[in-house]
């Protein structure tokens, strides 16, 4: 059974997203649920408590360094995506770690966020959130693509079953 | 899914040199298969959505990301089924039909 390391935004961004969808972290807590009712063991930061005298960083290490098997990367459009940033360049930042490890990134990104085109994997969104994408994409990612709140789940149970 | 996957030579052709190589992109399935882009397109489409086939990302030149395509669990489990059904084919070739039997197999050799 996986180790998952689930990361990705807790809120939507009030400036571009007033809709009433379920806020990011709820949609990481269900797609948890799924991997959690395979067997899997599942990490999420904001579900574990904090330590005294731990850091972001030192906090984001231990988890990581906690039998990690995969992580996972949820990317929905229009998030509030700052501290999933920060996570993306502690993650970058690890790279030779992961790659010891054998740690698999899988990015379950919406198709608005980026595209796979033949030969290439495409970042479609733009500015800081396109370069931090980019980023992790160079890691050596196994991209999934999704486009609605069912289809998401699809992705997830057949991801759960591959992991 | 699985019907679908049956019934599509192209797909079961991926997922076969897929497992042989270990992993290809969409230039080297459309080479070795000689398949066209649109064949492989709606191939590979049907596949990633299953998850038959895993996407995965390779860092290049000038910026590019590229993909490779490899052969998930799903896929590998479909062919294991696969070669259990090929395998009794064979056995049963009299009765099929030996010309009916030698274009199956052409299909994975």
């Amino acid at each position: 059974m996986a180790v998952i390391f689930l990361l990705g935004p807790g809120m939507w961004d009030p400036a571009k997203r007033t809709s009433s969808d379920p806020a990011p972290i709820r949609v990481r807590r269900e797609i948890a649920k799924i991997f959690g009712g395979d067997g899997h063991k599942v990490i999420l930061m904001e579900d574990d408590p904090d330590r005294q005298g731990e850091d972001l960083i030192q906090k984001f290490d231990r988890l990581l360094r906690h039998k990690v098997t995969d992580i996972v990367l949820y990317w929905p459009p229009l998030a509030k995506m700052q501290t999933s940033y920060d996570e993306l360049i502690l993650l970058c930042d690890r790279q030779e770690f992961l790659k010891q490890e054998s740690i698999t990134i899988w990015v379950l990104h919406h198709v608005s966020v980026a595209s796979i085109d033949r030969n290439d994997f495409n970042v479609l969104e733009s500015g800081s959130r396109s370069r931090y994408l980019t980023a992790v994409a160079r890691l050596g990612v196994n991209p999934l693509e999704w486009e609605s709140a069912d289809n998401l789940m699809e992705q997830v149970r057949l991801l759960s079953a591959e992991l | 899914m699985i019907m679908e996957l049956l019934g599509h030579e192209d797909y079961l052709r991926i997922l076969l040199s897929l497992r042989k190589e270990g992993g290809l992109r969409f230039s080297q399935i459309e080479k070795l298969l000689g398949l066209n882009p649109t064949e492989v397109d709606r191939a590979l489409k049907f596949l990633r959505k299953g998850l038959w086939v895993v996407p995965h990302t390779i860092s290049a030149e000038k910026g590019r990301i590229l993909v490779e395509y490899r052969l998930g669990k799903r896929g590998a489990a479909f062919l294991e089924s696969f070669k259990t059904f090929t395998a009794d084919v064979q056995r049963r070739k009299a009765a099929l039909g030996p010309s009916e039997v030698a274009q199956f197999q052409s299909l994975y050799r």
